[in-house]
């Protein structure tokens, strides 16, 4: 559900991303506006306020590849229009801005792609209504909106989920699970919400992964039973909780090999004697040495 | 400057961060300002420029607190221009503090350090700009969101300069549902959060000292690299960090 949200325009009208401020991502965002760029006749209006709008083309290089039909809006590294609004409370510009370019009735079909709910306005009222009218045109083919969950008060949050028709959100702290990043990867977990036009609402968590070009797959997870015996009672004992201790309690590769190398003194001399061990026994001048066996009487 | 915080970070007076902002925070009791000390002092020891921004001190008092840690003159760096400051406190009170709409506070400290940073041009590339500190903003009626705003510009206008930014929000101060600390963590690259012993003062640990570094995935993915937690004390020349029951009243 989750690849076909990211790669398929027509699935919904409004898909808010969600991410959390203690865990910071991009990526879907990232994954939806490459796929996006692909939409043929369809102009790509990106609307920036936490990033550049190098930082974006350094990260997804669209220009360099020849996507022509992508215009940046760079809001974070222009602070003209906020300067130059001097009513109070600060009207905010972009409203307008967004108004001006999504409204030309030219036909030409556009998706809106924006990093921070202050595309569309400073309170409640204002992305409301943006959002509602964004909807309502049809030469607007999908809203994509990034937003924090704890900078975006629980009344704001519920007018968004009403206006949205899909939202993906992380799944944190599952106990059965660990996310992984790497250079080339991410591998983590979300939950999507998709509400149909027949009333329908499908919830599913998934894992996703996205890989090479910003290239999204994803199946249904199941946490694992939690009644369940485990299958093995292994204990990682290298697991060093990074931020309780100040020494490393994990073995470099190097020190594996050592360790493995370093014959132990007893070890050595039990490998050399292919007899079973003796104990030899030499009696001091105190000790009543008997040869009798002790246990005679036991009849064994 | 505070050899043991550069140890823990990783950093030198060549690998002082270029472009990426930090922000120092401390809640529950402890007071980070001193923190501000350190990144002057390190800073014009790598003889690089340094525009001061100061909303709660003069300037006398930086240059007493730089000269007991670190030895440095900032009266001869001001002089020699290695070192701009912005004296907002020195203004008249009704241009900034009294009297004015709480939206153009920011909007124009946000001018003021723009046209200081772009008179410097290239010089200033490697530098820092320093604010002490945005939680006096919150005090004096500014909204919380120009001063998010004010932060995401001032870090697009010292990447666009090449120079850092640091800059001071104390945690406890703010009781909003959605902080400033919050709002404005997104820009920074690095975090430095101090915090005060649960058990009460002790003369010999301060507090708590957490150094989070962020690095972006090439997927656009953040990942957060945390220092081994630390316990801390501060004297006038020295801050101590060791690790959480090591102190010296302990061993």
């Amino acid at each position: 559900m989750l690849k076909r949200l990211v790669n398929d325009v027509t699935q919904c009208k409004l898909l808010i991303i969600e991410d959390s401020i203690e865990q910071h991502d991009n990526s879907l965002l990232y994954s939806c506006l490459k796929a996006r760029c692909k939409e043929p006749n369809c102009q790509i209006e990106v609307f920036l306020f936490e990033h550049s709008a190098e930082e974006i083309e350094k990260t997804l290089q669209l220009k360099q590849r020849g996507v022509a039909h992508v215009n940046y809006h760079d809001f974070y590294s222009n602070a003209q229009s906020w300067i130059l609004s001097q009513d109070p409370p600060d009207r905010n510009t972009h409203e307008s801005l967004l108004h001006g370019i999504v409204d030309v009735e030219n036909g030409t079909n556009r998706v809106v792609v924006a990093d921070s709910l202050s595309a569309f306005g400073t309170n409640l009222n204002e992305y409301g209504h943006a959002l509602f009218s964004l909807k309502c045109k049809r030469n607007v083919l999908q809203v994509i909106l990034l937003i924090h969950r704890e900078l975006t008060s629980d009344e704001s949050m519920k007018c968004l989920k009403y206006l949205s028709q899909a939202s993906i959100r992380p799944l944190i702290n599952q106990p059965s699970f660990k996310p992984s990043v790497s250079s080339t990867s991410i591998r983590d977990l979300c939950q999507v919400e998709i509400k149909k036009d027949s009333g329908k609402v499908i919830l599913q968590n998934e894992l996703y992964t996205i890989k090479n070009d910003f290239e999204v797959d994803s199946r249904v997870w199941v946490p694992e039973d939690e009644d369940a015996l485990p299958q093995n009672n292994h204990v990682d004992v290298n697991a060093t909780a990074k931020h309780d201790v100040t020494f490393s309690l994990q073995l470099t590769e190097r020190e594996k090999a050592q360790k493995e190398k370093l014959v132990l003194p007893y070890t050595k001399e039990s490998t050399e004697s292919e007899e079973s061990s003796k104990i030899y026994y030499e009696a001091d001048d105190g000790d009543d040495f008997d040869d009798e066996d002790p246990d005679e009487d036991l009849e064994i | 400057m505070f050899d043991d915080l550069n140890r823990l970070a990783g950093w030198t007076l060549q690998t002082l961060p270029r472009y990426e902002p930090v922000l120092i925070s401390d809640m529950e009791g402890a007071d980070c300002s001193f923190l501000l000390h350190h990144f002057i002092s390190a800073y014009l020891k790598a003889d690089r420029r340094i525009v001061l921004v100061s909303l709660s001190q003069t300037f006398p008092h930086y240059a007493v607190a730089g000269s007991k840690a670190s030895s440095v003159n900032l009266n001869r760096a001001r002089q020699s221009g290695n070192l701009k400051f912005i004296d907002i406190l020195s203004k008249s009170p009704d241009e900034y503090l009294f009297g004015k709409d709480g939206h153009i506070l920011a909007k124009n400290l946000y001018s003021d350090v723009q046209r200081c940073v772009e008179e410097q041009g290239k010089e200033l590339e490697g530098g820092v700009v320093v604010i002490d500190d945005l939680t006096n903003l919150l005090c004096v009626g500014c909204p919380r969101e120009d001063v998010a705003r004010l932060i995401q510009y001032l870090t697009a206008l010292c990447k666009r300069h090449h120079c850092c930014l640091v800059t001071v929000i104390h945690r406890d101060i703010d009781d909003d549902d959605i902080s400033l600390f919050d709002s404005c963590r997104i820009f920074f690259s690095y975090e430095i959060t101090l915090k005060g012993l649960k058990s009460g003062h002790s003369k010999d640990v301060h507090g708590h000292l957490d150094f989070l570094r962020k690095v972006e995935s090439p997927h656009g993915r953040t990942m957060y690299e945390h220092a081994p937690l630390q316990h801390y004390r501060v004297t006038d020349r020295r801050l101590q960090l060791f690790a959480p029951g090591t102190s010296n009243a302990v061993l």
